[in-house]
């Protein structure tokens, strides 16, 4: 059936302005933007703080009107009622009732999509499980945390099994092992042949998750394509392998520094489209492209250093820990001594371990995708890591990256 | 339907949760179990009564009329909280979630307005079984408070025939014939109003027959009618008391014939009851009064008895249709119509505006509505014609159309005949139903789904 190729999302020459109260134009929050999110595509918005990417989500839905160009949503306005039927949206921020508890919430909402009593019971509580609040759901949401509202907040958009979900940082506020499982129920969903639309700061996340990114900046597309066009770096040579002990990464190098005389880098994956993204925003900037966003950050002011006294190690330490895994020093990734000092990872194991009951962290897929930096021989040593990366190596560098230089 | 219940549900269980319903029974708890032991009126019962209705009627509607309004800031908060971006995502229309907003706030007011009522019910009964000051108290209160009698007022005979007669008579006697202008019409007319101003004059040793119509009262002799009259005596007696005798009913249609013989205080008001099987079974009802009076000529003084029943609503017949318990619910019902119309009002103005806004504007068509009555007396300022052209027409019109929205709430308050247990009919239930609701209430709503419907709902309330 033709139905089938049509694409789930086709914006042309979509353009936001912001006016204000007297109908002057502010903001451009968005301009120009053309995209088409085929059926079964998990498509990435990405951009700095302020880049129109939530913009660009709304406006798909039918939340806020372009100032100009067309929308089709399954080949409909976005404003019309029977599509929503088929649509999931998880909002920037968990906008839920906080007089109701997570049971009445996801009843509610259920019920606006006319499910009945048997099938909202068993949506409702299924969805609890999975998001892991089954405990807590006789609480109020106004008594949540942030990541438990978060967590509503997604089963919310997943009551009516939808065909496109819309998920606008999804992470945010959610501890590691949340964040994982977020990103399993996409890649689940994705597989399973839902159209996603994500918008994420976690680049290592889109990265794994995502077919296609879009990278805003100042409301403009900066670039688009699949991850692997994007990434694709024609004068370079990637050797990929499966765990690879200490000395043979040593002897390879050697041989290469022999040979060709050039050094080879030895890095995660995680690290490439970051570059990108840093290199696309950087590159924005300094041809002064025009954004209504995030600037670039300046100093740290002086008054804050006073209190570097007390927490100064701590975050010094972090820091040192966070760039080591980003530069990723070849050898050191296989030992996680060097990584963490081993009384944290005491502390990590326990915190982690009854935790995990739904995911065994080291049969997901993520740990499976081949990465060029080997990795402890045990699964405790591996959950660690990815604990650890969720931790620091990729949302705090990410962040901090994306503050100092958006 | 579903999606519209879903909300109204929603706003409910949100009022419960917030404990705004609790708080007002609370409120209503308050002000009702004070004030029966709080008003004495005239330290008769039936006075206790009528004080505790009137405040207590009134105490609830304007509570309520707040709540009404108080209850669209859910609207403002789903915008201000965002939590508008998660619901209109969802297969929602955008004007069945206004018209499901509103239609919980009334289901809130209905429901706390029957919890009302039934306190106001209860705490009446409770008060009218205390003991009566004595017998007048107690009828008073039995037969006419806690009850809905309707009024019919005394058919004016009909002078036409005679007035031409007359006119004929004055033109052939040539009385016209001096005047220089004169308009035939007028003539007669005011020749018809001589004669029944000379009709509702009853002489000494005259009698007069009052006739009523759609007297549509249960017939058995073991209900009652009641006659209610003033009457004005031309000369004052000495002792101000003047005899006469009514005589009801109509030996033509061969109903029951009471005759009541009276010595009344003139200028005052007289009930006299009698059995209702002196209806006629269409309906009518015939009373003859006959002045007894005779001339009284003491001296140079000459007391003239002539007894005149000035105004239309001089005499009344009064027969019971219902119970105060009905009375109470259609009054109540006047209410609920009020409080639907001011909450399309708030749901209106939380479309667009913030919440602080919005409440000032409805609480502006409140106070113009209840004021209506007043400004429509004191002034006539939309001026018909003007010298600004189109912008005067627009303007004419923009403000008369913000007139005619905007009711006259006094229309619809009937809480003076319901404390005088006079019949609140439900013609009147139904058509403040059609003018109010159907019509005002539904043109606000879909001004607020329009609105609504245009507005972007990430965009920050004005
Ligand atoms: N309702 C609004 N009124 C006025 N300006 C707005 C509104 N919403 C967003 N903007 C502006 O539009 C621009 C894009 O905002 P948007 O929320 O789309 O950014 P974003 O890419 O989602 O950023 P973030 O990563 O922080 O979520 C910003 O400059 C913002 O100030
Ligand atoms: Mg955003």
């Amino acid at each position: 059936m033709s139905k089938a190729s049509l694409p789930v999302v086709q914006t042309v020459g979509l353009n936001k302005v912001f006016k204000d109260f007297w109908r002057r134009p502010r903001v451009s929050a968005v301009q120009n933007l053309n995209i088409e999110i085929k059926p079964g595509e998990v498509f990435g918005l990405l951009g700095p703080n302020g880049s129109g990417k939530s913009t660009a989500i709304k406006m798909l839905l039918g939340l806020l009107y372009p100032t100009k160009g067309r929308i089709s949503i399954f080949g409909r306005p976005p404003t019309d009622v029977a599509i929503k039927q088929r649509i999931g949206y998880l909002p920037e921020e968990s906008y839920l009732y906080r007089f109701l508890d997570a049971r009445e919430t996801l009843d509610f909402y259920g019920r606006l999509f006319r499910q009945h009593g048997q099938v909202r019971r068993e949506r409702r509580d299924m969805l609890l499980d999975m998001v892991g609040l089954q405990h807590e759901s006789k609480r109020r949401i106004g008594e949540y945390s942030k990541g438990m509202a978060r967590r509503i907040g997604l089963a919310q958009a997943l009551i009516n099994d939808p065909e496109f979900l819309v998920l606008d940082e999804p992470t945010s506020g959610l501890d590691p092992i949340g964040t994982r499982q977020i990103k399993d129920v996409i890649r689940r969903l994705g597989d399973m042949g839902k159209t996603i639309l994500l918008s994420s700061h976690l680049l290592a996340d889109v990265e794994d998750v995502c077919d296609r990114v879009c990278i805003l900046y100042g409301g403009k597309v900066q670039a688009e394509g699949t991850i692997k066009e994007l990434l694709a770096q024609k004068d370079v040579t990637q050797i990929r392998a499966d765990k690879l002990r200490t000395d043979t990464i040593e002897e390879i190098k050697s041989v290469v520094e022999r040979r060709e005389s050039k050094s080879i880098e030895v890095s995660v994956p995680t690290g490439r489209l970051e570059n990108l993204f840093l290199k696309i925003v950087e590159d924005a900037q300094a041809a002064k492209v025009e954004t209504s966003g995030a600037g670039q950050a300046g100093a740290i002011p002086e008054f804050l250093g006073a209190a570097t006294d007390d927490g100064g190690t701590l975050i010094q330490s972090l820091i040192q820990a966070a760039d080591k895994e980003v530069k990723s020093e070849p050898v050191p990734m296989a030992s996680p001594e060097s990584v963490a000092p081993k009384p944290s990872q005491k502390v990590l194991d326990e915190l982690t371990k009854p935790k995990q009951p739904a995911h065994e962290p080291g049969q997901s897929s993520e740990e499976a995708t081949p990465s060029t930096s080997p990795v402890g021989p045990t699964k405790p040593v591996q959950a660690d890591r990815s604990i650890i990366e969720g931790l620091m190596g990729q949302s705090d560098s990410a962040a901090e990256k994306d503050r100092g230089n958006g | 339907m579903g999606s519209i219940w879903t909300v109204a549900r929603h706003t409910i269980s949100e009022s419960i949760r917030n404990k705004v319903a609790l708080s007002f029974i609370f409120m209503l708890g308050v002000l009702l179990v004070g004030l029966p032991f709080a008003s004495k009126g005239d330290n008769t019962v039936s006075g206790a009564v009528q004080a505790f209705l009137s405040y207590s009627v009134t105490a609830v509607s304007a509570l309520l009329s707040l709540l009404s309004i108080f209850l669209a800031k859910s609207i403002s908060d789903d915008l201000s909280g965002k939590q508008i971006l998660t619901l209109m995502t969802k297969p929602i229309a955008r004007w069945k979630y206004v018209v499901g907003r509103w239609f919980g706030i009334v289901c809130i007011d209905t429901a706390l307005l029957s919890v009302a009522g039934l306190m106001i019910y209860g705490f009446t009964m409770y008060l009218a079984s205390r003991p009566a000051q004595d017998e007048i108290d107690a009828e008073r209160l039995k037969g006419q408070i806690l009850c809905a009698r309707h009024a019919s007022n005394f058919k004016i005979p009909d002078f036409a025939a005679e007035a031409e007669a007359k006119y004929q008579e004055n033109v052939e006697l040539g009385k016209y014939s001096g005047l220089a202008e004169h308009d035939e019409e007028r003539a007669k007319n005011e020749i018809q109003a001589q004669m029944i101003g000379r009709w509702r004059a009853v002489w000494p040793r005259e009698s007069r027959l009052f006739e009523f119509e759609d007297v549509r009262c249960d017939r058995s002799p073991e209900s009652m009618i009641h006659l209610r009259y003033v009457h004005h005596v031309a000369g004052f007696p000495p002792d101000e008391i003047v005899k006469y005798t009514w005589i009801f009913g109509d030996p033509e249609k061969g109903t029951a014939l009471y005759p009541a013989p009276r010595r009344d205080y003139i200028d005052r008001i007289h009930t006299v009851s009698v059995p209702a099987d002196c209806v006629a079974p269409d309906n009518t009802l015939q009373v003859v009064f006959e002045n007894l009076n005779p001339y009284v000529q003491f001296g140079e003084v000459q007391y003239d008895n002539t007894v005149v029943f000035q105004k239309d609503d001089a005499v009344q017949v009064y027969f019971q249709v219902g119970t105060f318990g009905g009375n109470l619910t259609r009054t109540l019902s006047l209410v609920l119509c009020k409080l639907a119309f001011l909450a399309a009002i708030g749901v209106a103005f939380a479309t667009v505006f913030s919440f602080p806004v919005a409440c000032l504007g409805a609480f502006s068509v409140l106070l113009l509505a209840t004021t209506k009555e007043f400004l429509l007396d004191s002034v006539s300022w939309i001026p018909e014609k003007g010298s600004l052209g189109l912008a005067q027409f627009l303007l004419n019109n923009i403000v008369r159309g913000i007139y005619f929205i905007i009711p006259n709430f006094d229309k619809f308050n009937s809480l003076d005949l319901l404390v005088d247990g006079r019949n609140v009919t439900l013609m009147w239930v139904l058509l403040t139903i059609g003018s109010l609701v159907l019509i005002k209430t539904t043109i606000l709503l879909i001004a607020g789904c329009l609105m609504f419907m245009r507005r972007e709902v990430d965009e920050v309330s004005l």
